[in-house]
């Protein structure tokens, strides 16, 4: 680990994005013992399992064998799927002393909410070669000084337990969408993409240009669905039935693939397998029903699918 | 074929509202039965995915700092500052968000974001339009405000993403060409894509503001006539 950080051949960027992903293991672990010592529940045990052992991947995954990691992260997934990662005690604070705090800040408090977009433009802008993603990590030590210059009531242990309520809101769903990646890997290992454009392809009746794009656009739905990620689909859906059954029968390819890929999305806003768009943002909304966000997204999706299919029919030619 | 049991499970486990991280472990484990991948190499897959997808996890860091944004007067600062805007309603505020945002993703600007603006900032400043006409929040309503911010990010993000020439989806569309043999300039994919992204955004914003009106009718129906008479 030492050598990596005097190791040359790795960039500043680099060793500050490994910095970045070390204090957030290291949060996880603090949240983690935190359970263990305050013992909020019943759960408290396989709770602090879960955030400790997330927080090793987090932290020094970089350096860790890449089975030993895969094993750490099976540890994890255990109390996460046997529902037993619970919320501690921490309540939300009080609409009173945010309101006394906001007459000791005021609307300065902005600064600091802003700090992460305008971060990650000046990174974007002015330092080529940099990771966006340390506008986060500048502006939570930027926004973490601001705040105890302005309310010396901000000692580190606020900030690290009003993170830890956070933290705790979001529960075992936070490590959903990484879950989800590797099961996308698991299934593109054992040919999951193949086998389905396979069958898909031989219910199909070839020959009819119009019915070529219906089903190859509908085909990048359902595939998304069932994999929660477009990029999946794209390639094995093309090959499999865009290049036999649309641009063989000399339909324009830079057409039909770039509408593909967004037919694809269609598929991406009506499946809880892309929990990180559709899942995730309502847990730290807080919403009552976890599908919220997919039932309303089911008529702008199905909306989008039918212009595409039109766009495309109009274009085949183009 | 076998390997599909893997999806089969996903669909049944959803349907019959099974914890969904069970549902990943159980499809996980089918697949590498079905797909004869051994245990090793089940193990590595997942350590190696999972790390080098640790960016995912971006906001813990961020965390550290909204908790206590939150305790020191950042929604109350939103629902504060809303207050001067007389005659907005929360429809069209979420519908603005919503293009907004689409015009962020287009330019790659990195504004946005749940966890960083709309819970702290945009979801008080909505919520205070109501309360600042007299009334008090019906929980109805504010689900729904959190389905269409929800909604508004991912509409955005998915349909404004192709219009950035350097965006990962625009590089994936050119090498799926390339590689079956047609060679293009990724502008050539953007301006494919631009009569795709204007739909989207009037579809979005325009549910946005059908839904809001439907829900400020059934909340709160005094406040409803009085939007009608003022024109909005």
């Amino acid at each position: 680990m030492l050598s990596y950080f005097m190791s040359s051949e790795f960039t500043i960027s680099d060793k500050l994005v490994q910095v970045m992903y070390i204090l957030s293991g290291l949060f996880c672990i603090y949240c983690g013992v935190r359970a263990w010592i305050i013992k909020a529940n019943k759960q408290y045990f396989p709770t602090g399992l879960f955030w400790f052992s997330l927080g090793i991947v987090v932290a020094f995954g970089q350096w860790i064998p890449p089975m030993i990691n895969g094993i750490i992260v099976t540890i994890t997934c255990i109390p996460a799927a046997l529902g037993m990662v619970k919320r501690g005690n921490l309540e939300s604070p009080t609409k009173e002393e945010q309101q006394k705090n906001f007459k000791k800040i005021g609307m300065k408090i902005f600064i600091p909410a802003f700090g992460a977009g305008v971060f990650s433009i000046f990174i974007s802008i002015f330092m080529k070669g940099w990771s966006s993603l340390l506008g986060s990590l500048f502006a939570t030590i930027f926004g973490v000084i601001l705040l105890m210059y302005w309310n010396k009531n901000n000692t580190p242990m606020v900030f690290l337990e009003e993170g830890r309520r956070f933290l705790d809101l979001t529960s075992a769903v936070y490590i959903m969408p990484l879950l989800l990646s590797c099961l996308g890997a698991i299934f593109t290992k054992a040919g999951v993409g193949d086998a389905f454009a396979t069958i898909f392809g031989k219910i199909i009746p070839s020959g009819n240009v119009y019915i070529g794009i219906v089903a190859y656009a509908i085909g990048m739905m359902l595939f998304t669905i069932i994999m929660g990620n477009a990029f999946a689909a794209i390639t094995v859906m093309t090959v499999g039935i865009g290049v036999p059954f649309v641009m063989n029968l000399g339909a324009n390819p830079l057409y039909m693939v770039t509408l593909a890929m967004t037919c694809g999305y269609c598929g991406t806003l009506l499946t809880p397998m892309a929990a990180n768009f559709n899942i995730v943002p309502g847990v730290y909304l807080e919403v009552k029903d976890k599908y919220s966000i997919i039932k309303m997204q089911i008529i702008p999706a199905l909306l989008m699918l039918v212009f595409q299919i039109v766009y495309m029919c109009i274009m085949v030619n183009a | 074929m076998l390997s599909l049991l893997g999806v089969v499970v996903v669909i049944v486990g959803f349907a019959i509202k099974l914890e969904p991280i069970a549902i990943i472990v159980i499809s996980a484990i089918v697949t590498a039965i079905c797909g004869n991948i051994n245990v090793t190499d089940l193990l590595t897959t997942i350590g190696t995915t999972f790390v080098a997808n640790r960016n995912q996890l971006i906001t813990i860091i961020l965390m550290i700092l909204t908790g206590t944004l939150e305790k020191n007067g950042l929604k109350e600062a939103g629902a504060s500052l809303i207050k001067k805007a007389k005659g907005l309603t929360t429809g069209m505020l979420i519908a603005i968000w919503g293009v907004l945002d689409q015009i962020f993703i287009i330019f790659k600007i990195p504004i946005g974001g749940i966890p960083s603006y709309v819970r702290p900032i945009l979801m008080p400043m909505t919520v205070g339009i109501v309360e600042s006409k007299g009334y008090d929040i019906a929980p109805e309503h504010e689900e729904t405000m959190k389905a269409l911010y929800g909604k508004d990010s991912n509409m955005s993000n998915f349909f404004g993403q192709c219009l950035f020439a350097a965006n990962s989806s625009v590089l994936l569309i050119q090498s799926t060409l390339a590689s079956i043999g047609t060679e293009v300039d990724v502008m050539q994919i953007v301006m494919v894509q631009i009569p795709v992204a204007l739909f989207a955004m009037f579809v979005n914003a325009t549910q946005t503001l059908i839904v809001d009106r439907r829900m400020v009718k059934k909340c709160y129906p005094d406040l409803y006539k009085s939007n009608e008479k003022s024109g909005n």
